[in-house]
């Protein structure tokens, strides 16, 4: 099976809380760009209290729209709000009710998978486990920029699945995970707000040259939260940090070197890849590249798409457009499009996934003139 | 901890400014917010709301809150599980202030601060709006 295309709703966020698209409007721009796979945000999706409440005439317009579309639901992405009550965290037996509901909900609505984020105990995930696979659902850890596959916490979920013979869990990637750079968005803030253009560059550079030395060595880091992970990552570095401030660079160049990006090298997901469930296409900026196509400068996405397609990835990879909460500052004239940005996402992958079949007629003749 | 504002488009409702009259008289004010966050809360999960008329800091225990068909003083929201700050809906804020606001235009500025567990706390992300208040003696 090839790999299929799909879109979160996160993409569409500003549309869908401004009231500019329904729900339907999000599936029907799905559709036409030509995506199957629709992944939600269960509290951005539901309307009218039917998050906590699901009534069957919702579950009945659910189905009825994404048969009419012809989508399926791929992805419930689901939270741990731990931090719920001020005065103390929840208990672990707390989170597992709620991620229970997340489950219940998730299952009605036709979802397989589900996304869960990186702050989850896997104490709580560890019993929801079992629970999950009742209700014929996978999760899905996320791993999610800064933190990088190479990580104790990430080795610690692969030895639990090993160790129960859990068949029904796994990661879902972000390919924030293979950043390029400090991204073009917040850097083109940054100088906005007085940032120096020549330190810019220069974060840029070391960005750059820390994460190809971190491709390269790959080592386990072993204290992996996403705090610890800003001293590690690549774009991180307290010497970084402190060479920027001795070039005069203030709290806006700052924040370019504090970004919690990082760079795992692609072909890290060969090691994972029966154990990747579903695939977050995070990207920030689409641009044209000049051939014909479009590309984000910020992500390592063709390389990354090159890596699951010749393993034999055949799941779903969901576009996660990121772009929009860079660019919301009052004083600036809204230009991005949600949907064109999705839509120049879904064609730069299809264009790497059917490279393998592309002008072989047009080779063919070279090499039978040249035989003659 | 000081507070930090962040500016963001599309939190305050358009035309959302209204005074809120009970028995014929003036007793304070409300507008509609969107949520700075992208999917609906748990009340409890709202950490904080800044409204400022005019450069004025409206006092927290002021204003409460509907949403989700219910309405609770900013004193009791820190234990509210069940009713939700909706995505596609906007909040209405209200506060009582014994006046409510004069006539014309005013400078409104709204913040919010959501509690995400993977988020550094105290950010409160909002707008400034030039509104015109839709009833006023």
């Amino acid at each position: 099976m090839p790999i299929k295309l799909g879109m979160t709703s996160y993409s569409f966020q500003d549309e869908l809380a401004i009231g500019l698209m329904s729900l339907e409007d999000t599936m029907a721009a799905l559709a036409a760009i030509g995506g199957t796979g629709y992944e939600a945000i269960l509290e951005q999706v539901l309307p009218k209290g039917n998050f906590m409440n699901l009534s069957d005439s919702f579950v009945s317009y659910w189905n009825e729209l994404l048969a009419k579309y012809s989508l399926e639901a791929t992805c419930a992405d689901i939270f741990d709000d731990f931090n719920l009550y001020r005065n103390r965290t929840l208990s672990e037996k707390e989170q597992l009710e709620y991620i229970v509901h997340y489950l219940k909900v998730a299952n009605r609505l036709g979802f397989k998978t589900i996304r869960v984020l990186c702050n989850t105990p896997i104490s709580v995930l560890d019993k929801a486990l079992p629970i999950a696979e009742d209700l014929n659902l996978k999760l899905g850890l996320e791993i999610h920029a800064p933190l990088s596959m190479k990580t104790q916490w990430a080795l610690n979920w692969q030895e639990l699945l090993y160790k129960k013979n859990a068949k029904n869990g796994g990661f879902i990637p972000d390919f924030g995970i293979f950043g390029l750079r400090p991204l073009t968005l917040n850097v083109a803030r940054a100088i906005r707000n007085g940032a120096n253009p020549e330190i810019c560059d220069f974060i840029v550079e070391e960005y750059k040259k820390n994460a190809k030395k971190r491709a390269e060595t790959g080592e386990i880091i072993a204290s992996a939260t996403a705090e610890e992970m800003l001293d590690n990552g690549p774009a991180g570095s307290k010497e970084l940090a402190e060479k920027v401030l001795k070039m005069g660079g203030g709290k806006e160049e700052l924040a370019l070197v504090n970004a919690r990006l990082c760079y795992d090298n692609p072909l890290w997901l060969v090691e994972v890849l029966d154990l990747i469930i579903h695939v977050h296409g995070k990207f920030y900026d689409m641009v044209e590249d000049g051939k014909g196509g479009y590309t984000d400068p910020n992500i390592d996405t063709e390389t990354v798409i090159r890596v699951l397609r010749d393993n034999g990835y055949d799941g779903y990879i969901s576009s996660e457009y990121e772009g929009s909460h860079l660019q919301r500052e009052p004083s600036l004239d809204i230009s991005y499009d949600s949907i064109e940005q999705v839509r120049r996402h879904h064609v730069m992958i299809r264009n790497v996934l059917t490279e393998p079949y592309k002008g072989l007629l047009i080779k063919y003749d070279k090499e039978r003139r040249n035989k003659k | 901890m000081d507070d930090v504002f962040e500016k963001r488009k599309f939190v305050i409702c358009e035309e959302s400014l209204e005074n809120v009259i009970q028995d014929g008289k003036q007793i304070g004010f409300s507008l509609k917010l969107r949520i700075p966050e992208y999917r609906g809360l748990p009340l409890a999960l709202i950490g904080g709301i800044r409204i400022f008329i005019d450069g004025n800091l409206i006092p927290e225990e002021m204003i409460s809150i509907t949403s989700d068909g219910a309405t609770f003083k900013w004193s009791e929201i820190s234990t509210v599980r069940s009713v939700y700050w909706l995505y596609e809906e906007p909040a209405l804020i209200t506060v009582i202030d014994n006046k409510g606001l004069s006539k014309g235009t005013h400078k409104v500025g709204a913040y919010v601060e959501v509690r995400i567990s993977y988020m550094p706390p105290g950010i409160f992300a909002g707008e400034e709006r030039e509104m015109e208040v839709r009833n006023a003696d």
